[in-house]
């Protein structure tokens, strides 16, 4: 855990050759929060696909490295298995596949802690037992899926959460849990986290180490935890 | 006609009166539909009806109508799927054997007394006047008044081989209040035989009736069946087909409301692969009131297979309070496969509650991405996103024996796309 680390040095993202992504670093540690904030298509939801390795989003310079190793060329299902989650901003309903097809699709099952951990983290996450036998996402409410999704984070161990509006369909009670719960994971398991959003209202519960400002496709300005409340005064267009 | 075609006068001259003591009432049941087919012309790709399907090559390659020697098989070989199957119908070769059971009576139509109550008057499908006409093989099978059957009635068709157009007829009654399940496979074939069941079901009022038809054909093999079911006032109807079989597989379901407060369901699940054609047409037909029909067909193709689904829900005049609903969903998984899907309503009247809907695409590239950016390889997240389409309609098979035996056939067939 020590050692943990995501680096990301000058990411340039195109789609279909255009670019979205120009230069983007940053330096993740171990038990540390980064918010990412920006107004709308600064390209923040392609820089969050484009560190899972969504098809259609080329890299076409710079390096994402986790833990040393080059995760770059690595496809979606390789990062996923470093480490890498991601909580999109509408998570898809997958009709007839469920929780546990995702358990018996891990390359070791105890890289996947449902067996010992379920039913506590369905407390812990304040989620009906029964969605967990439900085919993922389907016919679950916008509050249901960020927890069942953040419920996933937790069993899959993973090392990096990218959340991407994690705040959207969320009420406060439900983001306070959720948050809570990423929250308990960064403090005991040493959880990374870049956290994409657009309002501070995430960032009250999910508290972030360093904050940046994210405009057209690159960091134009970093600061402590402040520098999110003060944007939420000036907007971006100070 | 020319060379090997086979025509009507043909089948006229091959038909042989085979069963030796055929009633006198089966008799003119039979010639009526002779005439009624006497006057219809042999199907052909030209008509709408037979759009898309490989109708002339079939029709062209069929030497011979088989008339069926009428002969009972040595005895039965073991179910081709595991379970308790009291009453037990399997017709292989040309060969029939059969069982009833307890409030089940199974009988051959030719020396039975009772006229058919299915009227073929309507202007009928070519291969349901053939099997009236002409059926090698008739067979009823009642499922007595108020019998609750706790084990399927298991029909099994082992299609032959050579090359003969066979058209055996099974006739299945559900008199009042009774309560059975079905379930069809039909397996075998070869490259030059075309196969047209007819299965005509009755459900009589209060009854209940569930019947899976599973189709497993030889991958040369070609079938046209048809399936008529008629549901009387109260009873309750569930048709599930599972098309995964024969080079060129059509079914042609006719679903008809006869009595109020009916409840139909219509499934089908069908998973074409090489160069299989896979072919649908359905009916839903309200005649009375305060029905409610509800069909969901799903399907896959792959490699350079074809699927059609045309459907048409008529609601008549008098079918007041009547709801009706269509979906027919395609999952197109090589650039080679090809899915068309054709919904239709006919609403003559006010009051009604209908929709259809239908849909043709590839896997959501969106859900591929969710199922990997869990760390699930692509290969598996596209079987469990196929596997998962299906099981809307899979998981809900009552027969866990055939739930598993659907399970492996789509496995199967995933394995070769």
């Amino acid at each position: 855990m020590a050692n943990r680390e995501l680096i990301i040095e000058d990411l340039h993202v195109s789609i279909d050759g255009k670019e979205i992504v120009k230069g983007f670093s940053i330096e993740v540690k171990a038990g540390q929060v980064h918010a990412i904030m920006g107004p709308n298509g600064s390209g923040k939801t392609t820089l969050a696909s484009a560190i899972m390795g969504k098809a259609g989003y080329e890299i076409t310079k710079g390096k994402i490295t986790l833990d040393g190793v080059d995760l770059t060329k690595a496809p979606t299902y390789e990062r996923a298995r470093s480490g890498i989650f991601l909580i999109s901003q509408l998570p898809s309903e997958l009709g007839g596949v469920y929780l546990d097809d995702i358990r018996r699709a891990q390359p070791s099952q105890s890289d996947f802690r449902i067996d010992r951990d379920l039913e506590e983290e369905l407390r812990t996450i304040g989620l009906d037992p029964q969605l967990a036998d439900r085919a993922i996402n389907v016919g679950f409410s916008g509050g249901e899926k960020k927890r069942f999704e953040t419920l996933q984070l937790s069993l899959l161990g993973a090392k990096l959460a990218l959340l991407d509006e994690l705040d959207s369909g969320l009420d406060i009670d439900a983001l306070r849990e959720v948050s809570r719960r990423i929250s308990t994971m960064v403090k005991e398991e040493g959880l990374m986290v870049i956290a994409i959003t657009h309002y501070s209202r995430l960032l009250r519960e999910l508290v972030p180490d360093v904050v940046h400002v994210y405009e057209k496709g690159r960091i134009t300005e970093s600061g402590s935890f402040e520098l999110a409340f003060e944007l939420e005064k000036t907007g971006y267009q100070r | 006609m020319a060379g090997n075609q086979l025509t009507l006068r043909d089948l006229q001259s091959a038909h042989v009166e085979h069963f030796s003591e055929i009633t006198e009432v089966q008799r003119s049941d039979r010639r009526r539909a002779q005439e009624l087919l006497s006057g219809k012309s042999l199907p052909s790709a030209t008509e709408e009806e037979w759009r898309y399907s490989r109708i002339d090559a079939l029709l062209s390659q069929v030497k011979e109508f088989e008339v069926g020697s009428g002969k009972v098989a040595s005895g039965a070989r073991e179910p081709s799927i595991d379970g308790k199957f009291p009453v037990r119908i399997l017709l292989s070769n040309g060969g029939l054997w059969f069982q009833g059971g307890d409030g089940v009576e199974v009988e051959l139509i030719d020396s039975s007394q009772t006229a058919s109550s299915f009227s073929i008057d309507g202007g009928d499908d070519f291969f349901r006047l053939l099997a009236r006409g002409y059926a090698n093989i008739a067979l009823r099978v009642t499922v007595k008044e108020g019998v609750q059957l706790q084990d399927p009635i298991l029909l099994e068709v082992e299609l032959d081989p050579s090359e003969t157009l066979s058209a055996p007829r099974f006739e299945f009654i559900f008199e009042r209040d009774s309560a059975a399940s079905v379930i069809e496979v039909v397996t075998g074939g070869g490259d030059s035989s075309l196969a047209a069941p007819l299965v005509e079901v009755g459900v009589r009022s209060g009854a209940n009736c569930t019947y899976s038809y599973l189709q497993n054909c030889d991958s040369r093999a070609a079938i046209v069946e048809n399936v008529v079911i008629e549901a009387d006032k109260s009873s309750s109807v569930t048709y599930s087909a599972f098309g995964f079989g024969a080079n060129y597989g059509r079914l042609r379901f006719d679903g008809r409301i006869v009595g109020d407060d009916v409840e139909m369901k219509v499934r089908a699940c069908y998973f074409g692969s090489e160069s299989q054609m896979l072919d649908f047409r359905t009916f839903q037909r309200h005649i009375a009131p305060r029905s409610t029909s509800d069909l969901l067909f799903k399907g896959a193709v792959g490699n350079d297979a074809h699927s059609v689904y045309s459907g048409l829900v008529v609601i008549e005049e008098g079918a007041v309070k009547s709801d009706a609903y269509q979906t027919n969903r395609n999952l197109v998984l090589s650039a080679g496969a090809r899915a068309d899907s054709v919904p239709n309503l006919d609403i003559r009247e006010n009051s009604v509650r209908c929709s259809h809907a239908s849909a043709v695409g590839p896997i959501d590239p969106e859900m591929m991405f969710y199922l990997e950016s869990r760390g699930v390889h692509p290969d598996e997240a596209r079987r469990l996103i196929i596997e998962g389409f299906f099981k809307e309609i899979t998981e809900a098979i009552p027969n866990l024996t055939l739930r598993s035996q659907i399970g492996a056939l789509v496995a199967n067939k995933l394995k070769g796309i």
